[in-house]
């Protein structure tokens, strides 16, 4: 009789505990199935709404910008920059960046002014598709703003209001103006919070600022990774600054990364349960049977032939396991991914800078399943090692005589 | 009827099959660690989170205008805040209570201007337990009384706005009355907290110099911030001063809705895992109980044979797994004593998780690099109680099939 119809014959002596194992082990994997797709989910989420929505994948500074940020540190001749990203295929576009008070009624908040080339903008951000009441700004209207979530709170307007904005212009003089806001954006993290969107021609009336740009965002080009348009983009735009987005926020990038370890850890612990119920199921397992494995060993089954069958047993209740978890973990993957769970008052929370989605969904890839099956599988293997060598260890006539 | 003490027999019991029982103790007393290590660091970990954000913002409970929360402005203020912050001080559960005005501002310097969030305090009465800024890094001096002509600037604040300590800032806000004042104040000191959006935007001013700029009245102030021993009291405290006042009561909770949202998601996330951990042990547990009485049938049919009911023997099994969930807890208070008091007083450095480059803000709200463990007696009961719960429950179908034995048969049994 070969050595795996006898484990498959053991496995099912004893019905009850094998399938208690079994079920455990898998409810065990379908869980962390499902949780690894959640976390991957979420950290795609975050990164889309950071990249999509706020950051771009590069973005180029005059090279004092950043340290020092000021309406004077600016890309001189951000058209040449432009032109040439096109030509390299780069979706890119300018930004004007400026700091201001702004005034409805009798409120009035420290703002970030984005002075923006808005077909061109629509490129590079889909800010556009965050608008929550109002709508976006319109090609030629230089007297409509959008204002983010936070200042419309703290100022307690909506669309239709009125909005003065006073600050200092670039010649020295004072800057002061009145704006109507045509929309206003749901949350969308960072420093869009708390900005005033407007055309770049009304940022430059307003700031007596006719060239130059602050900043440009630009997204990668499609089979490009983010080193490599990082590389090339330098080389076009040598004497600026230019950062990825890695960069600009590194606490949040090296956050997204450690989240993968953050699921090793959750599913060490999960298996280690597991793993002790593996234990003692197999323990018992081989105890029962110290008579009839001296037979066996009486009969010249070697130890290597011993502890094979016990492997075998429980490969065999695993791959069951992994089988019936990853099956079970499909619909509900399929549920999470496409329903996904509301996240209610979380929504619009930021995190190191990156917000909530309105629903959370989970993200299916190969690394979704593959990745909580070997842990499970490398648990497994550790939990059945004891029994394993204490049945291969076994010395055939006293174990004959066991009772 | 006279017979054998049970809760003796099946003390016996479990340590016939000593080997397996030991792995079942290991199992309760892994489940019990983790449980505790886990429940301890969330409860010590986000109540400080929730100090650290009362401290940084309007304090566990703020008395503020009714209108203040939706529509934050200078106008709304609470007229006698002195006296209201005397009243409030003689609530037993009321630890501080402090006078503030916060709103927006421009400051702005003869190149650069840049909007951000004042707070104006009293030097005399706050200190860093009610004002965490005050324990970040300062360079330069702290006001000298509520009445100076200082402003104390976050770090990249000032260096944006391009100035140095001593050096003049124009701060512009609108008054009491809706009209744009300006003042001129002079740089004291430059903090730096580690909480990149408290450095990038906040600056304080000397209380009585502000009150005079927005045409305050001498007790006037837009908030008083109330600070309490215990973080989960303030619905209580809240309460009990809303009755006070004609001010509004606002505990943290309600005040900052992201940062109590995210400690909801993170608790039910742990309680999740807990109870998922808790299922696979309880069925752990029910596979030794259940081969133990499968491997017992004969013995049971004896038992019976000399006059023990069923009954008797449901109870017998129930007292096996009673006495492994009490064993069980011992060996877990064994097994959970040293890591507890190591996580206890040296606490886990969680910087990695948090992401290498530090200055992680959750809703506004820095975190800790270090967490210490330190649960809350209650939640330990709890958990003892889950622990206790689940091994009987492991144990209900184990007992019911011992009781159903028919003595004839399973004596016949080899």
């Amino acid at each position: 009789m070969s050595v795996f119809r006898m484990a498959w014959r053991n496995v099912w002596r004893n019905r009850r505990r094998s399938l208690v194992t079994i079920s455990a082990t898998a409810f065990a994997l379908m869980v962390m199935i499902s949780y690894s797709g959640l976390v991957a989910g979420y950290i795609a989420a975050m990164q889309r709404n950071l990249l999509d929505f706020e950051m771009g994948d590069v973005q180029i500074f005059a090279a004092e910008y950043r340290d020092k940020p000021s309406i004077y540190e600016k890309i001189e001749r951000p058209e040449e920059l432009l032109a040439a990203l096109d030509k390299e295929g780069y979706p890119a576009c300018s930004r004007l960046l400026a700091t201001a008070l702004a005034a409805a009624g009798d409120a009035s908040a420290g703002v970030t002014m984005r002075g923006i080339d808005v077909e061109r903008d629509a490129k590079v951000s889909r800010v556009f598709e965050k608008v929550a009441k109002g709508k976006w700004l319109a090609k030629g209207d230089d007297k409509g703003v959008v204002i983010g979530k936070r200042l419309a709170r703290t100022l307690s307007i909506g669309p239709g209001a009125e909005l003065v904005v006073l600050t200092q212009a670039s010649d020295g003089s004072t800057a002061n103006e009145l704006y109507k806001v045509v929309g206003v954006l749901s949350s969308v993290g960072g420093g869009a919070d708390r900005a005033i969107f407007m055309s770049a021609k009304a940022f430059r009336e307003l700031m007596v600022m006719p060239t130059g740009a602050h900043q440009i965002i630009l997204r990668r080009a499609p089979n490009r990774d983010l080193a490599t348009a990082a590389t090339a983009v330098r080389s076009i735009a040598k004497g600026h600054d230019v950062k990825t987005w890695r960069e600009l926020v590194p606490t949040l990038s090296s956050m997204l990364d450690s989240a993968r370890a953050a699921v090793m850890t959750m599913s060490l612990i999960v298996y280690i349960a597991i793993g002790i119920l593996i234990l003692n199921a197999m323990l018992m397992a081989v105890f029962e049977r110290i008579r009839e494995l001296g037979v066996l060993k009486a009969l010249g089954f070697g130890p290597g032939a011993v502890m094979r069958l016990v492997f075998l047993e429980s490969g065999i209740q695993t791959a069951i396991a992994v089988a019936v978890g990853a099956v079970l973990a499909i619909p509900i993957l399929y549920y999470l991914s496409t329903v996904g769970i509301e996240t209610g008052r979380l929504t619009g929370m930021s995190i190191a800078g990156a917000t909530i989605d309105t629903t959370w969904k989970a993200m299916i890839s190969v690394d979704t399943f593959t990745m909580p099956i070997k842990t499970l599988v490398i648990i497994v293997f550790i939990a059945v090692l004891y029994p394993a060598i204490k049945a291969a260890r076994l010395r055939p006539v006293e174990a004959m005589q066991h009772h | 009827m006279p017979g054998p003490n049970l809760a003796r027999m099946a003390w016996r019991n479990i340590w016939r099959n000593r080997r397996r029982t030991l792995v079942t103790l290991s199992s309760i007393a892994f489940g019990v660690l983790l449980a505790v290590l886990f429940t301890g660091l969330g409860d010590s970990g986000y109540s400080n989170m929730i100090d650290l954000a009362a401290r940084m913002g309007g304090g566990h409970v703020s008395l503020q205008h009714p209108e203040q929360l939706l529509a934050p402005s200078l106008k709304r203020t609470v007229v006698d805040a002195d006296a209201l912050a005397e009243k409030v001080r003689s609530d037993a559960g009321v630890k501080r209570a402090v006078t503030r005005i916060t709103g927006q501002t421009l400051l702005a310097t003869a190149r650069q201007s840049q909007g951000a969030v004042f707070l104006a305090f009293d030097p005399k009465v706050e200190d860093a337990s009610t004002l965490a800024v005050m324990k970040g890094k300062m360079e330069g001096k702290n006001f000298a009384s509520a009445n100076s002509k200082g402003i104390i600037l976050g770090k990249k604040l000032a260096h944006n706005l391009g100035v140095k300590l001593g050096r003049k800032v124009v701060y512009t806000m609108t008054d009491k009355n809706g009209e744009m004042i300006s003042g001129l104040a002079r740089v004291t000191a430059i903090v730096s907290t580690g909480a990149p959006s408290v450095d990038a935007s906040l600056c304080l001013l000397p209380l009585d110099t502000v009150r005079k700029a927005l045409s305050y009245g001498s007790g006037e102030a837009t908030q008083v911030a109330v600070f309490i021993d215990d973080q989960r009291k303030s619905d209580e405290v809240a309460a009990r001063l809303g009755n006070l006042t004609e001010a509004a009561a606002v505990p943290w909770h309600v005040s900052m809705p992201e940062l109590a949202g995210f400690i909801t998601m993170k608790v039910s996330g742990t309680v999740f895992m807990e109870m998922i951990i808790m299922l696979l042990i309880a069925a752990g547990i029910f596979n030794t109980l259940f081969m133990s009485v499968m491997e017992r049938l004969r013995e049971f049919g004896v038992l019976l044979a000399i006059g023990f009911s069923p009954g008797r023997l449901f109870r017998l099994v129930m007292l096996e797994s009673l006495w492994l969930a009490l064993v069980g807890l011992f060996a877990s208070a064994m097994v959970t004593a040293a890591p507890y008091y190591f996580a206890n007083t040296k606490g886990f450095d969680l910087s990695a998780m948090w992401g290498k480059a530090g200055g992680v803000e959750v809703a506004g709200v820095a975190l800790e690099p270090i967490w210490y463990v330190d649960i809350y007696p209650e939640n330990a009961l709890l958990i003892a109680a889950f622990a206790i719960g689940a091994t009987l429950l492991a144990g209900l179908f184990p007992a019911w099939r011992a009781a159903r034995v028919a003595p004839v048969d399973a004596i016949k049994l080899v």
